[in-house]
């Protein structure tokens, strides 16, 4: 190896008092020593910096621009640094920061403690790093090194066992082992095979998969070469909305720097596998999510599901054995890869390894795309990383899983963050849409809301979907408008478990749960809805009166306010309002400055 | 209880225990142990979609429910296919399905014969718990064989397979999605006006009256009292075939006697049959082929007299022709069908006898096909006077039902005789109903023209049978080898017109029928029993064997020997081929439109029909669509080329759907049914500037739906509208991931955040101004 | 013939020296977020005044580029402002107006705005 292709890096090395004490000006000699002995001194600088928080596990050091942090380093481990990573370009694994290494940058990074502090950016570890459009910044970080790992000393069967010992699910929605996955379709015999990423996202208020191609497109197309070699498929198709055209962009980007670094393409790395990835656009049908649908979709027809089995990892595109995962699982590839699926298996819970990415929305101070370890609680994720809930109001349910989740109540805010955990309390950990919801959000509200985007995502091919979630709407729609009658709760009860049972696709099966899981936990809103006619969050405007009481003085502002001229008085004295005129707006409401007109 | 096999699974259906072959449906697995899962969209001739889910049963240890028709077997399953649960989902489907479905039935065409009521009786369903918005479709009435009901659609699917996958023509798509699913030609334009060969079988397999044939029994049943006229009808081979079935008979029963009976007490004068021009057709024909054989190879074989000579009997055959392939219509016999034969016979000929004007009679044809309907209409087929031949045509359904209102005990006619000279036929007459007949009728005759000797056995079994897509024979007759080739079906047609003009095949003759099974599985024929398949082979075959035992039992099993054939040539005539022979039997072609278009052949499979519009957006589209020749699974590059579409006319536009079919050679029908399921695809003009409201969760939960609605007031439009000035249209966008300046729209591609709903009158005015400052920005946005 | 893991390195340290001859050797880099969502808010503009004042010959020896998103919404846009030797300071809810003054007050005048800065 030419001398020219090891220098220009800087290891910083922590001075602070903690890792002075425990031997890191020891470290820092020897490493100059090292540097210098190694001929490297014009290219490689050691600096001292000052204390990172991280003393528990000093003394460290942190290597630019590789952006790797060592940990519980020793004055002999100057050595391996140098021979090992500068000038053979090993890094030294048993002592990389695993999972501070990626807290700890965000947080030096960003210098927002309380956001990145608990999180564990492993999927997103580059984002907002690296420059998403610089193949260069990708392979500084390691990038495409776990595929140079799997083709150089792993067999596909390997990179198989790996995924299956690191207990890593799908990140789609239904948590499926994405090893099991991957062996159904390596295991069938074909002449073709295909590998696809699912970055149709498309829950409402979820932008993971479009965040993490556009801060980090490399690792899905080295995560999907990975793939391809496990499998035995030489083609990959990401199929990602058109909404989405920066993504795109970044991705076809991507592909073409790949390509002529031959990373994608032809003979990778001389390893004699083939593997390529096209791009496919969606156009908008949040049933392409389905893994069905999507292959239809990718196949030029409408994009309806179909029955399964055959699973796609036996027919899928185009009758061939198919692996798809999302843009999240996909992400996890490499990690896995480069730092092991024992240590990947660390993080987590028993049944659900690894890290969770969440976009937090909705009534919280801190909205944002959070990766934390699963296991994680919900009030953690709530608290501690989004900082509450937005202007001190109290919370009253997260909905988790988008249009397919439920809404959990704030009485569950303990519950941990698993698949098996959220589904036991009506909810799902979905694809990772997260939003908080406080005391002005009215539930029957929020459930019509989703049904009314399930109504208009369904895709039409079964009866339960197509008509089913339809007429939930439409007694949603009664009851948020108050021609419903208690029986409608039942009906929809009924209707909810007919749809959840009988439907063909994911689509449909949890159509539902945005209604039953409200009934579950906060069936006297809907009570309170059908037999008294209120909406006790305010939301439901039809079901709102606006009055004026005594303590009018006769001002006149809100009837000036009103934009349909339906308040009545004389000056100085009661003013009253037109029922039959008022379209509930709340102007009244906000102008009288003496809680004279009341709500209810 | 049999040992596990290989190939074999053992499972317990509802306690019994089974063993059936591995692949085989856990439906079908229930039907061994005696148990027919109720079911509606499952058919066994179409793919199988899974859709209704009325089939679905319990398997132990599976988290849901799975339909049956589509769940394979599995060592050791555990299946339940009735239990409370179940039934009460069933019951709800159904339900469902009644729901949007108008609630017409005793005025209903298919009342006691409809498979949802049918169904709705079975599960019992008794109430309606969640009636509501319903359905609300323009019905279709202008082909003059099959209409369409939207309302009656329950979105089964059958039609739509049948007419792609059957018949290869792919008029009807699924249109839109979720609850405004819709099952329509292209463009949800009159079947009048698409590919639609009027074949009808998108009515044999409706479960409900979505589709049904043009009616014409009223006009019928007025005629029938008008004492100013001569009422003549004629029936074809396949109505006596299978009228029985109507009325309970056991199919595969002659009914020919009691249906002359039952004409004759409706009212008809005269009754005369189709098979005596079968006969004449053949006389015809074979005389064309002999001609065309003779000719072949010499140089008096002029580009207008091809081989292989196709069959024209077969009248949704002849539209599918003309608009598929009209290339091929040199090759078409100019003979025209049985039915046209006879009625231009009985208007002229028999008309002459009578001493009759042709103005005096009223002519209709009972026939088992809805195509006829059309056929009768055909401008080619009207006398001098450009009056129809035959003035009515109903179906086999049509007159079942006639004979049934008018209360006749059509079982216990006495059976009667056809009138004469338009009523004798031989055994070659009576084959023309089943796939093959026609073949076989025509080898018998052309041998003796040939000849001069006639056939030692006039069986020729290798072209018979419902079953085979594709029948082939080669007949020797006087030193020269005749290859010939049978099908039915329009699919199969395809294949194997396909295969011909690639080369592959070399035959002289081909029989074409448009319906599976030939004229017996015509699109008019009595619906399937209760307890039977639309379409079924083996209903199909007893059917067929009436009519080989009507060949069978007759004296003159050729139609060269039919003696009022014989006489009517001496008399009338003269012989085959003669002037007045063409001038009353034989017809022309000509193609078409919308031209037809064959899926598989590819990117520029038929150059000839791909005719590019001068504006220069089809110049790049035509680039864009060439780039991807030639790669594996060209169709697979619609949804781009569709977005590429949108780019450059800013929507999908009619014309570039046209294009797009015939240039891809993808059907319209489908092209539509991908554009208008993606909510991406704008089938109309939108806006110089698109408003799109993102309505994603945290969008909303800050108040998107608020700024939705004041758009909608300010604009004066709703979702997916345009203003009249064409400035504006209104989108409802799904997130565009600007979650954290929530709520968010675009305009173009402008984002604005953190809206409120006073903004909302600003960004208008904000627009507004635009165009007052730069005038039209039109070309720029339909560029972009 | 080297392994898929050997040239892979031998690649990775060709890409490291390209950065550090284009990125590194320079005193101070901008990173301005560059995403869907910064764009939305704002983070174009940002980005067109910076290689605007770049083009124009200004901002010598500062390198300028972009990064993904981070997570933090709410505060976008965000720029990153790295001096060496120095802690990096990240501003939120950076406008061209603001930019102008880091510029002006952190790039040149090596003085942090604090207020600016994500300090939670």
């Amino acid at each position: 190896m030419s001398k020219k292709n090891h220098k220009h890096r800087v290891v910083a090395v922590c001075l602070g008092p903690s890792c002075r004490k425990k031997g890191g000006q020891a470290l820092f000699d020897n490493l100059k020593v090292e540097i210098q002995r190694a001929h490297l001194s014009e290219s490689v600088e050691v600096v001292e910096t000052g204390c990172r928080g991280l003393c528990a596990r000093g003394p460290v050091a942190h290597v630019y621009p590789d952006n790797i942090t060592y940990c519980r380093l020793t004055p002999n481990d100057a050595t391996r640094i140098v021979q090992g990573h500068l000038v053979s370009g090993h890094p030294m694994e048993d002592k990389v920061s695993h999972a501070d290494r990626i807290a700890n940058r965000s947080f030096r990074l960003f210098g927002d403690a309380r956001f990145f502090g608990k999180q564990l950016r492993l999927t997103l570890r580059n984002c907002g790093v690296i420059d998403p459009e610089n193949i260069d910044e990708y392979l500084a970080v390691r990038g495409y090194e776990a595929l140079a790992k799997s083709l150089t000393g792993m067999k596909p069967e390997e990179v198989i066992q790996a995924m299956r010992d690191s207990g890593l699910r799908g990140r789609g929605g239904g948590g499926f082992p994405t090893g099991v996955k991957w062996n159904f379709a390596a295991t069938q015999k074909a002449d073709t095979k295909y590998i696809i990423c699912n970055a149709d996202e498309g829950d409402p208020g979820a932008f993971m998969d479009r965040s993490a191609i556009e801060g980090d497109p490399h690792t899905i197309l080295e995560g999907m070469a990975i793939g391809g070699y496990a499998i035995g498929a030489h083609q990959g198709y990401i199929y990602i909305r058109a909404e989405y055209p920066l993504a795109v962009k970044r991705l076809e980007i991507a592909l073409e720097q790949a390509r002529a670094h031959n990373l994608i393409g032809k003979d990778i790395l001389g390893s004699g596998f083939d593997f390529d990835i096209e791009v496919r656009l969606g156009a908008g049908a949040f049933v392409c999510g389905e893994e069905t649908a999507l292959i239809h979709s990718i196949e030029g027809e409408r994009g309806t599901p179909r029955p399964r089995p055959p699973y796609p990892s036996v027919e899928g595109l185009w009758g061939k054995p198919t692996v798809i995962n999302n843009v999240e699982t996909w992400a996890n590839v490499p990690v896995i890869i480069l730092d092991g699926p024992e240590w990947f298996a660390s993080i987590g819970t028993a049944d659900s390894k690894g890290t969770k990415v969440f976009a937090v929305a909705g009534k919280v101070r801190n909205t944002g795309l959070v990766e934390v370890p699963m296991g994680m609680t919900l009030r953690e994720i709530v608290y501690d990383v989004a900082g509450g809930v937005e202007g001190g109001r109290s919370l009253k349910a997260i909905q988790t899983g988008g249009p397919s989740g439920g809404c959990i109540p704030a009485q569950y805010l303990d519950t941990p963050v698993d698949y098996e955990s959220l589904k036991g309390i009506g909810s799902i950990m979905g694809s990772g849409g997260l939003i908080v919801m406080d005391e002005t959000t009215c539930m029957v509200d929020v459930a019509k809301y989703f049904l009314e985007f399930t109504m208009n995502e369904s895709c039409g091919k079964c009866t339960p979907c197509r008509e089913g979630t339809k007429r939930m709407y439409e007694i949603l729609e009664r009851i948020t408008s108050g021609r419903g009658e208690e029986h409608d709760i039942e009906l929809l009860e009924e209707l909810g478990e007919t749809v959840k049972f009988a439907s063909l696709c994911g689509l449909g099966q949890t159509a539902p749960n945005p209604i039953l899981s409200t009934i579950r936990h906060f069936r006297d809103e809907y009570v309170a809805h059908t037999r008294q006619k209120r909406c006790p969050a305010g939301v439901c405007t039809q079901l709102i009166t606006y009055e004026i009481n005594d303590a009018c003085i006769g001002c006149g502002a809100c009837a000036r306010k009103c934009p349909v001229k339906c308040i009545s008085g004389e000056t100085r004295k009661l003013h009253t309002i037109d029922q039959s005129k008022c379209i509930k707006c709340g102007e009244c409401f906000a102008a009288c400055r003496f809680d004279a007109v009341t709500r209810s | 209880m049999s040992e596990k096999k290989n190939g074999q699974v053992n499972l317990i259906i509802d306690g019994v225990r089974v063993t059936v072959p591995e692949g085989t449906t856990i439906m079908h697995a229930a039907e061994v142990v005696g148990v027919k899962v109720p079911r509606l969209c499952y058919h066994p001739y179409l793919s199988t979609p899974g859709a209704c889910r009325v089939c679905v049963v319990e398997v132990e240890g599976a988290p849901g429910l799975v339909a049956s028709c589509a769940f394979p077997v599995a060592e050791g399953m555990n299946v339940r296919t009735t239990s409370p649960k179940l039934r009460q989902i069933r019951r709800n489907i159904v339900e469902l399905q009644l729901d949007n479905h108008p609630e017409d039935c005793q005025t209903c065409e298919r009342d006691g014969n409809c498979e949802l009521q049918r169904l709705a009786y079975q599960l019992g369903v008794r109430e309606r718990k969640f009636a509501g918005e319903k359905k609300n479709y323009k019905s279709d009435y202008k082909a003059p064989g099959v209409i369409r009901d939207p309302n009656k659609c329950i979105l089964c699917g059958r039609c739509v397979r049948v007419c792609g996958e059957v018949q290869g023509i792919h008029t009807l798509t699924v249109a839109h999605r979720g609850f405004e699913s819709v099952v329509v030609p292209t463009f949800e334009r009159s079947l009048a006006d698409s590919v639609c060969s009027n074949c009808g079988q998108c009515i044999n397999v409706c479960p409900t009256a979505a589709f049904l044939e043009n009616m014409n029994y009223d006009e019928v049943w007025q005629k029938l009292s008008d004492p100013h006229v001569t009422k003549v009808a004629q029936f074809a081979p396949s109505v006596r075939a299978a009228i029985g079935e109507a009325f309970g008979i056991p199919p595969g029963a002659n009914m020919e006697g009691q249906t002359v009976a039952a004409l004759r007490r409706l009212g008809f004068d005269y009754v005369f049959d189709t098979q005596f021009t079968a006969d004449l057709t053949i006389m015809e024909e074979a005389n064309e082929l002999v001609n065309r054989i003779k000719a072949h190879g010499t140089s008096d074989l002029g580009p207008g007299k091809p081989l292989p000579m196709l069959t024209s009997c077969s009248s949704a055959w002849m539209k599918f022709v003309e608009q598929f392939y009209p290339e091929y219509i040199p090759n078409i016999s100019s003979c025209k069908s049985p039915m046209s034969m006879q009625g231009a016979l009985i208007k002229s000929y028999w008309a002459e006898k009578m001493g009759l004007g042709a103005q005096d009679i009223y002519s209709i044809a009972a026939m088992c096909c809805t195509a006829k309907k059309y056929e009768a209409a055909r401008e080619e087929l009207r006398d001098e006077n450009g009056l129809p031949y035959v003035d009515a045509v109903i179906t086999t359904r049509e007159l079942a039902w006639m004979i049934k209102s008018m209360g006749l005990d059509f079982a216990n006619l006495e059976p009667e005789e056809f009138d004469n000279p338009l009523g004798e036929s031989t055994g070659a007459g009576a084959i023309f109903g089943a796939t093959g007949g026609v073949m076989e009728a025509a080898v018998r005759t052309a041998h003796q023209m040939l000849t001069g000797e006639e056939m030692p056995d006039v069986n020729i079994e290798a072209v018979r049978g419902v079953t085979g897509a594709i029948k082939e024979a080669s007949v020797e007759i006087a030193g020269i080898t005749i290859n010939v080739a049978v099908t039915h079906g329009m699919g199969n047609a395809i294949k194997l017109l396909e295969a011909v003009r690639r080369g592959e095949k070399n035959v002289h003759f081909i029989e074409i029928m448009g319906c599976p099974g030939g004229c017996i599985g015509g699109g008019g024929q009595p619906y399937a029993g209760q307890d039977a398949v639309p379409m079924d082979r083996e209903l199909m075959a007893k059917r067929a064997s009436a009519l080989y035992g009507i060949d069978k039992a007759k004296e003159h099993r050729c139609s060269h020997q039919n003696e009022h054939i014989q006489k009517l040539y001496d008399d009338y005539l003269e012989k085959p081929g003669s002037h007045r022979a063409h001038k009353l039997l034989h017809t022309h072609y000509r193609q078409h439109f919308p031209h037809g278009v064959i899926p598989g052949r590819g990117i520029d499979g038929n150059q000839e029909s791909c005719i590019r519009p001068s504006d220069p957006r089809f110049l790049e589209l035509e680039a864009f669509i060439n780039e991807r020749k030639g790669r594996p699974h060209e169709d697979s590059e619609l949804i781009p080329v569709l977005h590429k579409a949108q780019n450059l006319f800013g929507y999908i536009a009619e014309e570039a759907v046209e294009y797009i079919a015939t240039k891809m050679q993808i059907p319209r029908s489908k092209i539509y049914g991908v554009a208008t399921f993606y909510h991406y695809f704008s089938l109309s003009p939108r806006g110089q500037f698109r408003v799109s409201v993102c309505m994603g969760t945290a969008c909303y939960v800050k108040g998107a739906g608020d700024l939705a609605e004041e758009f909608k007031r300010i604009l004066g439009i709703d979702f997916g509208g345009i203003t009249a000035d064409s400035v504006f249209s209104l989108e409802c966008a799904r997130c565009i991931g600007a979650c954290g300046q929530a709520p968010v729209l675009m305009v173009n591609d402008e984002v604005h955040t953190r809206v409120t709903v006073p903004q909302v009158q600003k960004i208008v005015d904000q627009y507004q101004e635009q165009i007052g400052k730069s005038g039209s920005r039109e070309s720029e946005t339909a560029a972009r | 013939m080297a392994t898929p893991l050997e040239q892979l390195i031998s690649m990775r340290n060709e890409a490291i020296t390209r950065l550090w001859e284009h990125k590194y050797t320079t005193a101070t880099r901008i990173s301005v977020g560059a995403a869907t969502c910064e764009h939305a808010a704002g983070s174009k503009a940002v980005w067109e005044l910076l290689a605007h004042i770049k083009a124009g010959g200004g901002l010598d020896g500062v390198h300028i580029g972009q990064v993904g998103c981070v997570g933090r919404c709410d505060m976008e846009p965000m720029v990153e402002v790295v001096r060496a030797r120095e802690i990096p300071a990240k501003y939120v809810k950076v406008t061209p107006e603001k930019m102008r003054r880091i510029i002006e007050e952190h790039i040149y005048g090596g003085k942090v705005i604090e207020e600016w800065t994500l300090n939670e």
